[in-house]
């Protein structure tokens, strides 16, 4: 489970896999967050995060 | 044995059941002979409109958030995939206005109204207030604040500290539209993100088919839907259905004006030539009521000659004659020298392939390749059948040839 975070205003639209496999496209709200199962991370996601559209959480700390 | 039969309208071939019709032409409502001229995208200022000519809608009069709506246009209520709602159907606006939804985290100004709820910071040295809320990181639901404090070193998530947080799932509702919403109102997004309302406001979208849109819509046209799309890369070419324009025939000659626009059923009809060509296989019949020219020609089935607009078309189509009143369909070679290449170009010839799946051979066109080509599949001389389509960009498939598609329409030969 990834949480990725949206620290724009506007949303951010992109095709993750669903549990199926398939591409879907997906929201991620403006000033919003989303729970990425493993399975999901697919190529533009990983651009978006390497762009820096999107950032990844740091874990919860202990 | 003739191998076919006609009516002196319509020649059908009686081994494949495909039927050829004498003049495609008549396919506008209430018109005889051919289509007239396009003269492009509609506007109040543009001149004379002629009977039978067509203009065009643009792509952008969508139904969009935000987007404020002038009364008497015509608009796209497009499917859509993101956010839920749209019906692909065109629909009048009746009365103009500006939407002012704003749905916390995708509407534009939201952040006007709303104000996104953190996760817990997990820090030192933090200051928390009763009210406050925060998301927590173990099972990310909503916490609020019961007791004031000050975090000292690593924290215990909110939901492991029941002395200063209690569980807030219980206020979140969802957003909706057409809604008053009040301040300190905490929404829970399908995305899984929180927001409290920090501006009281009232929101819609008046989105057709809905009740606030009541009285704001009428229904124009069909479009083009519902499309289901399964292919992503689809949405990233031109022709992807729910974005052609729509296109609109000269009912009457009138010199155009701004309350003589697409919205008015008087001076303008929907014209559709791509109804079937864009459509899988088994939509084929879906031609709008009003376009029966050929529908008596075998008991409302669904043969139907929508493409005879188009002098490439009509010579592909052309029947070939073979004497004693028998005519047979082109094969592939036959038809490939009746096209002028200088405006169509041969795309590719998929030999082996047989049966070509349209969709499948744009997907391996780039968008660059935005020119109009002939994509082919042929079967050799061997076959009296062929694949093939007109590939149009920005119109995309405008038209298709072949087995997968049991619709035809064409010129008899004089």
């Amino acid at each position: 489970m990834k949480i990725v975070m949206n620290d724009s205003l506007e949303p951010v639209r992109l095709h993750l896999k669903d549990a199926a496999g398939k591409l879907v496209k997906v929201i991620i709200p403006g000033k919003g967050w989303r729970k990425v199962e493993e399975a999901q991370m697919t190529p533009a996601l990983d651009a978006a995060l390497a762009a820096g559209t999107l950032t990844r959480l740091p874990p919860r700390q202990a | 044995m003739a191998r076919h039969e006609t009516d002196d309208n319509i020649i059908t071939d009686k081994a494949t059941g495909l039927q050829w019709v004498k003049n495609p032409r008549l396919i506008l409502p209430g018109f005889t002979g051919s289509l007239g001229v396009s003269q492009g995208f509609w506007s109040p200022t543009a001149g004379t409109y002629t009977a039978r000519n067509l203009v065009m809608v643009s792509s952008s009069q969508q139904f969009a958030r935000g987007q404020a709506m002038a009364e008497g246009a015509v608009y796209l209520h497009a499917f859509d995939e993101y956010l839920g709602g749209g019906d692909s159907t065109w629909y009048k606006c009746l009365q103009g206005y500006t939407p002012n939804a704003r749905q916390p985290g995708v509407d534009a100004g939201w952040a006007s109204y709303w104000a996104a709820v953190d996760f817990f910071e997990g820090q030192e040295n933090i200051t928390y207030s009763a009210g406050n809320l925060r998301v927590s990181w173990m099972d990310f639901n909503l916490y609020i604040c019961i007791s004031g404090y000050t975090t000292g070193e690593n924290p215990d998530d909110p939901s492991v500290d029941t002395t200063h947080w209690a569980s807030a799932m219980s206020s979140v509702v969802e957003w909706e539209e057409d809604q008053d919403w009040s301040v300190n109102d905490v929404v829970g997004s399908e995305f899984g993100s929180f927001y409290r309302c920090t501006t009281a406001h009232t929101g819609t979208y008046r989105r057709p088919g809905t009740a606030a849109a009541e009285g704001y819509w009428q229904v124009f046209a069909k479009g083009y839907g519902p499309i289901t799309i399964t292919n992503p890369q689809w949405n990233w070419y031109t022709n992807d259905p729910r974005y052609l324009p729509l296109y609109l025939y000269c009912k009457q000659t009138h010199t155009a004006a701004s309350d003589k626009g697409p919205g008015n059923a008087t001076y303008w009809g929907v014209y559709d030539p791509f109804w079937w060509v864009v459509c899988p296989p088994d939509w084929y019949n879906l031609v709008p009521p009003g376009w029966n020219a050929y529908n008596a020609m075998d008991g409302g089935e669904s043969f139907w000659a929508l493409f005879g607009h188009n002098a490439t078309l009509d010579a592909m189509n052309a029947l070939v004659y073979e004497g004693n009143d028998d005519w047979r369909m082109p094969n592939a070679l036959e038809a490939l020298t009746r096209v002028s290449f200088e405006t169509w170009t041969l795309f590719d010839d998929h030999q082996d392939e047989g049966v070509v799946n349209p969709t499948a051979v744009i997907s391996t066109m780039g968008p660059e390749q935005a020119t109009q080509r002939l994509v082919v599949s042929g079967n050799g001389s061997a076959m009296p059948y062929y694949d093939a389509m007109l590939y149009n960009p920005p119109y995309g498939v405008q038209a298709t040839f072949g087995i997968p598609y049991p619709v035809r329409g064409g010129v008899l030969p004089q």
